[in-house]
């Protein structure tokens, strides 16, 4: 009886909690980091309504803005050594999302027991609980109105390096972003410049592994995505986005 | 003690300082940390914890009126002659107290550097600020200040149920998992290990229990509401800023997700509001926590059970070494600690220290034992839980407060034995 009555209440609270979504729709953006992979396929379906659908991103490429209908998506990765466990992540409507897939493409897929507890145990925070397996991380990316100032944050998803800080240059100097460890992100650094340098060094040394420059409206939200190195070499993408206007940079 | 303290306590006083003790600080950095552990059932987390903390203000009421006097479990184990584990559980609450004041600190520098568009240089500067600042209060003999702290905890409490049903009245249930990857049930329970520090300011009032007028008739019923009321204050806030927000959005701005809520909700307006509502919370917590802790720590050395050298008052009444003492250790732990590790360790440290509460009311209460009972089997659970979370994700904090604890229970008596202390264990 007991067990009757709890599952009926479960019936009851789930589409209460995971209720009817508004009318608007999620905006994504899939960014491919994975180390030693010239593409990447990711299917992606709606646990509502079973729509899905495939994504081939290539190499250090991001996606256009994908417009989601509000769902929670379960998401599966095939890269060049194998293919992801599923995993799956709430779209909410009018939010803007960053998906990274990152990680290194020959390492082995499989969770070990002590990463699923770690992940268990550690809730959403924890990242790279398996070395370098192939893994993915949500952003938010919420950009403000054009007289507000810019935002900028640096992700770390270059494999095998030591924590990365990112700086800004601009005609007025040189203004920090943060370090980040692998699979950790930076920042937010707030600014009105309208354009600047950006540079990424490993923390505590005065190297430059990688640069780009980069223009900065009003408003924009910008993430820095670090990623390669086993080749030798850091390299930048760079996903921006404006309040009214919203594409690869 | 100073100010107005000299009047007994009424009821609606005490309701409003209990609640107050345990909205002050925690609902505003927990949201971000059980979110991230309990995803869309973080508002399940808060009812598991606070099962575990109505129970325990019950106990907690009903044992200080069986003793009828200040000093929580300190007091209840003297007379019952555990003084050992009495001084033990003491020294370990001192710890506890320092975490908490700690994580206030923590939270009071986020939020107002927030509003001000400051970087860290200015969130450690105004934590070392609050922190010095309240130091310097209490040194003055302003430490307990009841009238204004039932002032601000009103108001404290008026904006987050403002802000709870904004959020609620937006109801869209994908917010809850916006960004995230939705978590079985289960991590409820590790959700609450985490945060279960949300609710422990609710014991500072049986410090104060000499204070209180006809406390035999209203103690426990005022500590019990005011213990239920702040279990739908946190679900309330849990589910309303996340549906301002988004649950990811929370995640990442753990340190300052009110803030980002409310100026999602009501722009420069909410943010001003949430910002001062913080502000106010968390220094009314550091404060009334302080003085307590320091009160605490004379107390028990005037019992011998610490070093006689924190038995000291200055010409205001005040025992200033504590206070000088566990406020600096306390900010230098905002500064350099990070927000999970600071919270969760505290959590351990009360959950334990409700465990034995609770467990002292089992053994000494004559009717309605079976309630206690419930709270120690569900604080074990969930402080296993915790000592797993931290075994596994975070072992240097574990391995310190391990260490602490052989240090409190092992090497306190043989420290006693060789410093000067009121008496001698």
């Amino acid at each position: 009886m007991i067990r009757r009555f709890g599952l009926a209440g479960l019936a009851l609270c789930l589409p209460a909690l995971m209720g009817a979504s508004g009318s608007g729709m999620g905006h994504l953006r899939v960014i491919n980091l994975v180390d030693g992979a010239p593409q990447i396929s990711v299917e992606m379906c709606a646990e509502n309504s079973g729509e899905c659908r495939s994504l081939d991103i290539p190499a250090d490429g991001l996606t256009e803005t994908l417009d989601l209908a509000p769902a929670v998506y379960r998401f599966s990765v095939t890269h060049a050594d194998g293919t992801t466990e599923p995993f799956s992540y709430g779209i909410a409507p009018d939010h803007e999302y960053g998906l990274a897939i990152y990680g290194l493409s020959s390492a082995k897929d499989k969770s070990t027991l002590f990463a699923r507890a770690k992940r268990f145990l550690g809730g959403l925070e924890v990242r790279a609980v398996n070395g370098f397996r192939v893994s993915h991380r949500m952003v938010t990316m919420a950009p403000g109105k054009a007289d507000e100032p810019a935002s900028l944050r640096m992700a770390n998803f270059s494999v095998g390096t030591v924590a990365l800080q990112a700086g800004m240059e601009t005609g007025e100097g040189t203004r920090a972003i943060g370090t980040a460890a692998y699979a950790g992100i930076s920042g937010p650094l707030r600014t009105t410049d309208a354009s600047g340098a950006i540079d990424v060094k490993p923390d505590g040394s005065d190297l430059v592994v990688a640069e780009t420059p980069l223009e900065l409206p009003g408003g924009s939200s910008t993430m820095i995505y670090a990623s390669g190195m086993t080749d030798g070499e850091v390299r930048l993408v760079i996903d921006q986005r404006v309040a009214d206007k919203a594409s690869p940079n | 003690m100073s100010g107005d303290s000299d009047t007994k306590l009424g009821p609606v006083r005490v309701w409003a300082l209990a609640a107050g003790g345990m909205v002050g600080g925690g609902i505003y950095i927990a949201l971000g940390v059980v979110i991230a552990v309990a995803a869309q059932w973080a508002w399940l987390s808060f009812v598991i914890s606070g099962v575990i903390a109505v129970i325990s203000a019950w106990s907690y009421a009903r044992l200080s009126n069986k003793y009828g006097k200040s000093g929580g479990a300190f007091e209840f184990l003297e007379d019952m002659d555990r003084r050992k584990l009495a001084g033990s559980l003491s020294w370990l609450l001192i710890v506890g107290y320092t975490l908490t004041i700690s994580v206030y600190a923590y939270a009071f520098g986020h939020y107002v550097a927030y509003a001000l568009a400051g970087g860290e240089w200015m969130i450690r500067a105004l934590a070392i600020l609050i922190g010095f600042g309240l130091i310097g209060l209490n040194l003055l003999g302003v430490g307990k200040m009841t009238s204004v702290e039932v002032v601000i905890v009103t108001g404290n409490l008026a904006i987050l149920v403002v802000l709870a049903v904004w959020g609620l009245s937006q109801w869209d249930g994908l917010q809850l998992v916006s960004g995230i990857e939705p978590r079985a049930p289960w991590a409820s329970i590790v959700g609450a290990a985490a945060i279960f520090v949300s609710y422990e300011g609710f014991q500072l009032l049986t410090y104060e229990y000499d204070q209180i007028a006809n406390p035999q008739k209203t103690f426990v019923p005022v500590l019990v509401s005011s213990a239920i009321f702040v279990v739908f204050v946190y679900v309330a806030v849990a589910l309303g800023a996340t549906m301002l927000a988004g649950a990811l959005t929370v995640v990442e701005q753990k340190e300052i997700a009110l803030s980002v809520a409310a100026k999602n909700a009501a722009g420069t307006a909410g943010l001003v509001a949430m910002t001062i509502a913080a502000a106010f919370a968390t220094a009314a917590a550091i404060n009334s926590t302080l003085y307590s802790t320091a009160k605490l720590a004379e107390r028990i050395a005037n019992d011998g059970m610490l070093p006689s050298w924190f038995d000291h008052e200055n010409r205001f009444g005040v025992p200033d070494r504590p206070v000088v003492l566990i406020g600096i250790m306390a900010t230098f732990l905002a500064i350099i600690g990070s927000l999970s590790s600071l919270v969760e360790a505290a959590s351990l440290v009360f959950l334990v220290t409700f465990m034995v509460v609770n467990i002292i009311a089992w053994r000494e209460m004559d009717d309605w034992r079976w309630i206690p009972a419930i709270a120690v089997v569900l604080s074990f659970i969930v402080g296993l839980v915790l000592i797993a979370r931290l075994a596994v994700n975070a072992p240097v904090p574990l391995a310190l407060l391990a260490a602490l604890s052989v240090f409190v229970f092992v090497a306190r008596p043989m420290i006693l034995a060789r410093v000067h202390t009121e008496g001698g264990e």
